[in-house]
């Protein structure tokens, strides 16, 4: 289901009415600045330059809340997969699934602690797997739905040990996957600076082939 | 600690120096040393200084929990495996630790919690309070508890050789760039001496050292920044 750009907005915990302001301002500011630069350099070109370059400042102010929305996504199940590590410490301690649950509760972000919350609830009133598929759906991600099937079967097949080495199996394939995924996503952040010199030694560049060539200029008019 | 101020100092210094040789202006060229020195200084150092005490805390927690699970396997009892792992640990923790002499073991093992602060080490206080009610075989106990903080180590030692390699990678691109300004100024020497007085073009060259500084900067707050689970109380710990 579509949601509203409201809803969207307060789902990432922004303010919305902060938000609106910002974007009022940003076509506010647009239209001045277009408006004066026709105003002082009576050219048309200058208002349409002004005018593309703020369109694209709202296009790009607008389109930060997908990625928000995703990066927010990608820390919940980042958060949950950690936090399933202490779930198979507790399990493995004796505990049962349900108590389990409960036992991650001081260790979960917000999200997730209302995740599990509502999980508990409806495993109160509902023994089916129906509490863990809801659960998964919450993380949007397939490998959180595998892992909650084998939870279920665990509860199921009355949390024996054999299910439990299968969901201990399964866990620690998408540890070690989530672990290598962690680092490479960690060098990815860094190697996202390589570019930053160059972008120096570009600026440089062209700030010397400016003024350079405003010498040339110079000499020309003289000539 | 000494080391970092001194490598603070001398890029500040490189970086005031290429500012001159580049600009001929003293007083932009101590504004950029200045600028470069307080924003190592006051930005970036604080940085570096959480992330060392954080990984060294998780270090000695790593080595905390791994001996006490080993020493209380072999005595059984909380007392002689606090004794045994206390004695391995380094200077500044059996000082702290000294200081607990009133409380009892449980209550010492406790108020480690404050001093470590992750949630692997509340796990592991779980799990010691579960086998001194139930009893069981702690190495089993704490099977996944050892393979989840080996797992974090394993993160935090491969995150600093790539952080490391990073900053020398960038710091060599970064030289290059800086290089291709200083050759520029001595090769076009007749052109630069008429340019180097011109407002644009110190303007422009100071925007591109502050780039460069905002680089560092960006790239400290990136390497630094651990994903350890409760590490948050850190600072108040220190």
């Amino acid at each position: 289901m579509k949601r509203s750009l409201k809803e969207r907005i307060t789902a990432l915990g922004l303010s919305y009415q902060k938000e609106m302001l910002f974007l009022i301002l940003i076509i506010v500011l647009t239209l001045g600045l277009a408006f004066t630069s026709y105003f002082f350099l009576k050219q048309i070109y200058a208002p349409i330059f002004v005018l593309v370059g703020g369109i694209l400042l709202i296009y790009f102010y607008l389109s930060r809340y997908s990625s928000l929305e995703k990066r927010n996504e990608r820390n919940h199940v980042d958060e949950l997969i950690s936090l399933l590590s202490y779930f198979e410490i507790f399990i493995s301690n004796g505990n049962n699934v349900y108590t389990s649950f409960k036992m991650l509760l001081p260790y979960a972000g917000i999200y997730v602690q209302d995740a599990i919350n509502s999980m508990l609830m409806q495993i109160d009133v509902d023994k089916t797997i129906g509490p863990y598929i809801n659960f998964a759906t919450k993380f949007n991600n397939r490998i959180i739905e595998s892992l909650m099937l084998s939870i279920y079967q665990m509860v199921d097949n009355g949390e024996n040990s054999i299910e439990l080495s299968e969901f201990n199996i399964l866990f620690n394939n998408i540890k070690e996957k989530h672990f290598d995924e962690m680092i490479d996503s960690h060098k990815k952040g860094l190697d996202f600076f390589n570019s930053f010199p160059l972008i120096g030694a570009g600026a440089i560049t062209i700030v010397l082939s400016l003024s350079i060539v405003s010498i040339i200029g110079d000499y020309i008019n003289v000539i | 600690m000494n080391n970092k101020l001194f490598v603070f100092i001398f890029i500040s210094l490189v970086v005031g120096i290429i500012a001159y040789v580049s600009l001929e202006n003293i007083i932009v060229s101590v504004s950029i040393f200045a600028l470069y020195l307080i924003c190592l200084i006051l930005i970036v150092l604080p940085k570096i200084k959480k992330y060392d005490l954080e990984k060294n805390r998780y270090h000695e927690c790593y080595h905390f929990i791994n001996n006490f699970i080993i020493s209380l396997s072999i005595k059984k009892s909380i007392s002689g495996a606090l004794e045994t792992t206390v004695g391995s640990m380094n200077s500044e923790f059996v000082d702290m630790f000294s200081g607990l002499e009133n409380m009892s073991e449980n209550e010492k093992l406790e108020y480690l919690s404050s001093y470590f602060g992750f949630y692997d080490y509340s796990l592991f206080l779980q799990i010691i309070f579960i086998w001194q009610e139930e009893g069981g075989d702690i190495i089993t106990m704490s099977k996944y508890l050892i393979s989840n903080i080996r797992h974090n180590e394993e993160y935090l030692s491969k995150t600093e050789t790539i952080n490391k390699r990073k900053y020398v990678e960038i710091g060599i691109l970064w030289s290059i760039s800086l290089l291709i300004l200083i050759v520029l100024r001595f090769a076009l020497n007749d052109f630069y001496n008429r340019v180097k007085g011109q407002l644009m073009f110190i303007i422009s060259i100071s925007l591109v050292l502050a780039f460069a500084l905002f680089t560092i900067i960006l790239l400290v707050q990136k390497g630094t920044a651990l994903a350890l689970k409760g590490s948050s109380n850190h600072e108040k710990v220190a």
